[in-house]
């Protein structure tokens, strides 16, 4: 959702692998992501249209992927949530 | 090579627009990376592995499991992880694992209750060494049609002497003695018997000694062997009981041997022995009283047997023509003896229950079926992971054989207890009854009905998901709902089960309405209130008179007297008469002959129940006196000799004239006819009254007789009291065959009570089994068309409309089914012919009610799905698609 968040307009399965792969530092089997995929729309976290392909995708459609309002509010939670797990904990790794 | 690929991921990946996305993903990087064919290959299974996985445990409840390597896995590994395998995907469907193991333990347990039943009383071997050896020895008469008759004693003693074929040959009688002691005077039966009879059953003393042949002189035979029972229940065990003595009527006997509880075949009910002997003075060839048992030569047939049983008979007829005029003999094996006339009962109740097992296979079918269905999808990612068809087959027979044996193992514990409950339900007369238990026969017949259910149930489905090719089921939509080829085979399979129920149904039908016509019957006298008492005068205070025909007892007349006036001073009792037989007894009959009628063939002369009754007998039973008198206390020895005759016995002798005034003989001795009474069906009440004639009890006095009194109340309440009465006249007399007449006509049906009872318990079982699978079908069917049914509705056809349509399928199914049924039951009637009393196998009216309550079972069993049906949102329905 993070990598979908990034790409914006750009977001589609073969861009949110490389997005995922580049940044994380490791593979994602492609299988699953499209599964994960599958089940964050169907919890409405996320939603696709389709949009026409080039010829380098031999004229297949790309799946173009976007937040939902409630994706974003799961991500903001989330994030808070994690913020909050972290609070005054940067100091102590420090010291370690 | 890589459109090939491509393709084949793409009907492995039936995610619309989204799986054309993906693969336009793949591409896009493959050019961007600069990829080979291998990697598009490599990431192209990936996709579809994961995807399959996924989308199959959303899909289906069971998960996928791993998929394990098989090239290194042994046979027995990989069938134990088929069996692990199959628990955890059963497990994840406890619903419907219940509906089926409660379906496949009714339906095992019942099969291996009734086979317990049935083995114990048709198959199990008799108790003796080489049982098919035993036969039992007839007579038959030609002339008056009769077939199971005993043997003269003359008859015997040429036979023994003659015969080869038999290695031995004994006789026996049966009798009645009052066991005397230090306790009540006890009534046991007893068996008088050759020691050829003891020595074919081939029975080996538990303690002392058999009889010997010197025993089987007259006058040397007072000595008795004692039954286990007896032994026990008197004699508390006491091994020191050989050599003491006993009192057998009163007359000391020396008791030699303690013989096992197997020593009396089943179905006989001796509990002591004592020796026959022939006094040369007492035996006539007229005279049938002993009953053959033979054990055959080793190597001899029956058929052989029996060939030189009838030369010797016919040898006989001719030389002494005079008795044994038309008379032959047959021999039979002991063990059909034995079962009797039960067979076909059981053999109707084991066929009942199987049909019961074949609609409990065929439901378990249906809802496996219904899972198969569902988990095509699943065993299409094991196909297309190199799964071969033959491991997907073994997985699912893995699968239903989990399934049966645990439904087999419930089956048992449901057999152990249907077992009790049989036993309690059973009619007494039911052979062997008490050595019936569930034993490891009926465990091993319950292992195979499991397994054999199991094949049957789980080889439909399994082999229907093997033959299927893994991309089609792969492809098939997410949404696409079970495929139209297993609702064809629901709906057949649910006509056959239909159809099976209605041959219950009848059955059930035509045993209902023979009971009714046979509890409605008549029994020619009240039974209301009346209660039977038998006893037997023995001893040396009531010696019977040696002459022949008797016609005065002085001390039976003094008994006879005391006794009634004792009994009518108890309270309660309205009336009371004494009789030689009680109305329960079906008695004997004697030749009879109309004096001034021309003389009949020897041999050919009719006979009639001979029935000694005494005053009061006629009005103590309710029977009626269509004409002249009955029996006063004014018929006594030395007044003229009467009859009384009923009215089968009229219509017989006296179709015309008026038989009042005429005489008949018997006994040689004339008698007067002063009366006709009404028929009782002395034979049962599925038999016509035979012809009787009564005689004035002082004017033919017996030994054996039967107390009948009307009670206000309880009839069993004075049964005390009347044993204190009769302990006050002769302590030494004991009596037996206490009962009520309600009771002996209740009991006279229970066998076929519980035929019926057990039958219509199956048509039951049947009935719900099928319209449980008439559900499931039409519940498929209103899934299959909920697109259909949609549209109907989304077009404007009223709810009641598509109601119908539904009820409809319902109604189709049960009227192919009742149709199928019928014919069977045309075909399976005859099974039950002989069961059958007042109506035919092929009754109409049977028939014809069958037919509703099949459909009425079936509509109601539709009426849920079609009411599903008519919920049917049509928006929803076209959505989904």
């Amino acid at each position: 959702m993070l990598a979908v968040l990034r790409l914006g307009e750009e977001a589609y399965g073969a861009s949110v692998l490389d997005e995922i792969r580049s940044r994380a530092g490791r593979r994602v089997a492609r299988g699953a992501l499209y599964v994960t995929l599958d089940r964050l729309e169907d919890k409405g976290l996320i939603r696709s249209r389709y949009a026409e392909g080039g010829p380098e995708r031999g004229g297949r459609p790309r799946r173009l992927l976007a937040l939902t309002p409630a994706g974003r509010r799961a991500l903001r939670d989330a994030r808070a949530t994690l913020l909050r797990l972290w609070q005054g904990l940067e100091s102590l790794l420090e010291r370690g | 090579m890589t459109r090939m690929l491509l393709a084949f991921a793409r009907r492995l990946l039936p995610w619309g627009p989204a799986g054309e996305a993906a693969i336009g993903d793949l591409l896009e990087e493959r050019a961007r990376r600069g990829r080979g064919s291998f990697w598009l290959l490599r990431e192209a299974l990936g996709l579809c592995i994961h995807h399959a996985a996924f989308r199959t445990r959303q899909a289906l409840r069971p998960a996928v499991a791993r998929p394990s390597s098989p090239r290194r896995d042994s046979v027995m590994s990989l069938l134990l992880a088929d069996v692990r395998y199959a628990a955890r995907s059963l497990r994840r469907d406890p619903g419907l694992c219940l509906v089926v193991l409660v379906t496949l333990a009714l339906g095992v347990g019942a099969n291996v209750a009734l086979f317990t039943l049935v083995r114990g009383v048709l198959l199990r071997p008799l108790p003796y060494p080489e049982p098919d050896r035993l036969v039992i020895v007839y007579e038959n008469d030609r002339l008056r049609g009769t077939s199971r008759e005993g043997a003269s004693a003359p008859d015997y003693l040429d036979l023994a002497a003659e015969l080869r074929g038999f290695a031995v040959l004994g006789a026996r009688e049966g009798a009645d003695r009052t066991l005397g002691g230090p306790n009540e005077p006890l009534r046991v039966s007893s068996a008088r018997v050759t020691t050829g009879w003891l020595g074919a059953l081939g029975v080996r003393p538990r303690r002392g000694r058999l009889f010997t042949t010197d025993e089987e002189r007259p006058g040397h035979g007072n000595v008795v062997l004692l039954g286990e029972g007896i032994w026990r229940e008197r004699f508390g065990a006491d091994p020191a009981v050989v050599g003491t003595e006993v009192r057998l009527d009163g007359e000391p006997r020396t008791v030699v041997g303690v013989l096992p509880a197997t020593a009396a075949p089943p179905g006989f009910t001796e509990r002591i022995w004592e020796p026959l002997a022939f006094d040369p003075e007492q035996t006539f060839r007229g005279r049938h009283n002993l009953l053959l048992l033979g054990r055959l030569a080793p190597g001899v047939a029956l058929e052989q047997a029996q060939a030189e049983l009838s030369a010797a008979m016919a040898r006989l007829e001719k030389a002494h023509p005079d008795d044994n005029l038309g008379r032959g003999a047959w021999v039979t094996p002991l063990q059909e003896e034995v079962v009797g006339d039960v067979r076909t009962a059981l053999l109707a109740l084991m066929a009942a229950v199987g049909v019961v097992l074949l609609l409990a296979c065929a439901n378990v079918t249906h809802l496996l079926l219904a899972r198969a269905l569902l988990r095509e999808r699943d065993l299409a990612v094991r196909a297309s992971l190199g799964a071969s068809p033959l491991r997907l087959l073994r997985l699912l027979l893995v699968e239903s054989l989990l399934l049966g044996l645990s439904g087999g193992l419930l089956g048992v514990g449901v057999a152990v207890l249907g077992v009790r409950v049989l036993k309690a339900m059973a009619p007494a007369e039911l052979p062997r009854l008490a050595e019936i238990h569930v034993d490891r026969g009926a465990l091993l017949f319950a292992l195979a009905v499991s397994l054999l259910t199991a094949l049957v149930f789980g080889l439909l489905p399994a082999a229907r998901a093997a033959r299927r090719e893994a991309t089609a089921a792969l492809r098939s939509g997410r949404s696409a709902g079970p495929g139209a080829g297993a609702l064809r085979l629901r709906r057949a399979l649910v006509v056959v089960e239909m159809a099976l129920a209605v041959v219950l149904v009848v059955g059930a039908g035509l045993l209902l309405r023979s009971f009714a016509r046979l509890v409605a019957v008549e029994p020619g006298f009240r039974p209301e209130g009346l209660l039977v008492v038998e006893m037997q005068l023995a001893g040396p205070r009531w010696a019977f008179p040696r002459s022949w025909p008797v016609h005065h007892w002085p001390a039976f007349d003094a008994f006879s007297e005391d006794l009634l006036e004792r009994t009518r001073r108890l309270p309660g009792v309205d009336s009371v008469a004494l009789a030689h037989l009680g109305p329960g007894d079906s008695g004997w009959t004697t030749r009879v002959t109309v004096e001034g009628r021309p003389e009949v063939r020897p041999g050919e002369q009719p006979e009639a129940g001979y029935r000694p009754v005494g005053a009061g007998y006629f009005r103590t039973l309710g029977v009626p006196l269509r004409r002249g008198r009955t029996f006063s206390e004014g018929d006594v020895a030395g007044r003229p000799l009467v009859a009384v005759v009923n009215e089968a016995f009229v219509r017989q002798h006296f179709p015309a004239g008026d038989p009042i005034g005429q005489r008949i003989v018997v006994f040689r001795a004339p008698r007067e006819i002063v009366g006709v009474v009404g028929d009782v069906r002395y034979g049962g009440r599925d038999r016509d009254a035979p012809p009787v004639m009564y005689f004035p009890l002082r004017q033919a006095p017996q030994p054996a007789l039967a107390l009948v009194a009307r009670v206000a109340g309880d009839p069993l309440g004075i049964v005390p009291a009347l044993r204190r009465e009769i302990g006050a006249i002769d302590p030494e007399l004991a009596l037996f065959g206490v009962t009520t007449a309600s009771g002996f006509l209740a009991e006279s049906v229970s066998e076929r009570r519980f035929t019926l009872n057990l039958i219509a318990a199956f048509a039951v079982v049947a009935l719900l089994l099928a319209a449980l699978g008439v559900y499931g079908v039409l519940s498929h069917l209103v899934a299959e068309r909920r697109r259909e049914i949609g549209v109907r509705l989304a077009l404007g056809a009223p709810p009641a409309s598509v109601f119908v349509l539904v009820l409809g399928e319902g109604a189709r199914i049960a009227l192919v089914a009742s149709l199928l049924g019928a014919v069977a039951a045309l075909g399976g009637g005859r099974v039950l012919q002989s069961l059958l009393f007042g109506v035919g196998p092929r009754d109409p009216l049977t028939f014809l009610a069958a037919v509703p309550t099949l459909l009425a079972a079936a509509l109601l069993a539709s009426a849920l799905p079609a009411l599903r049906a008519t919920r049917v949102d049509p928006a929803d329905a076209l959505r989904s698609e």
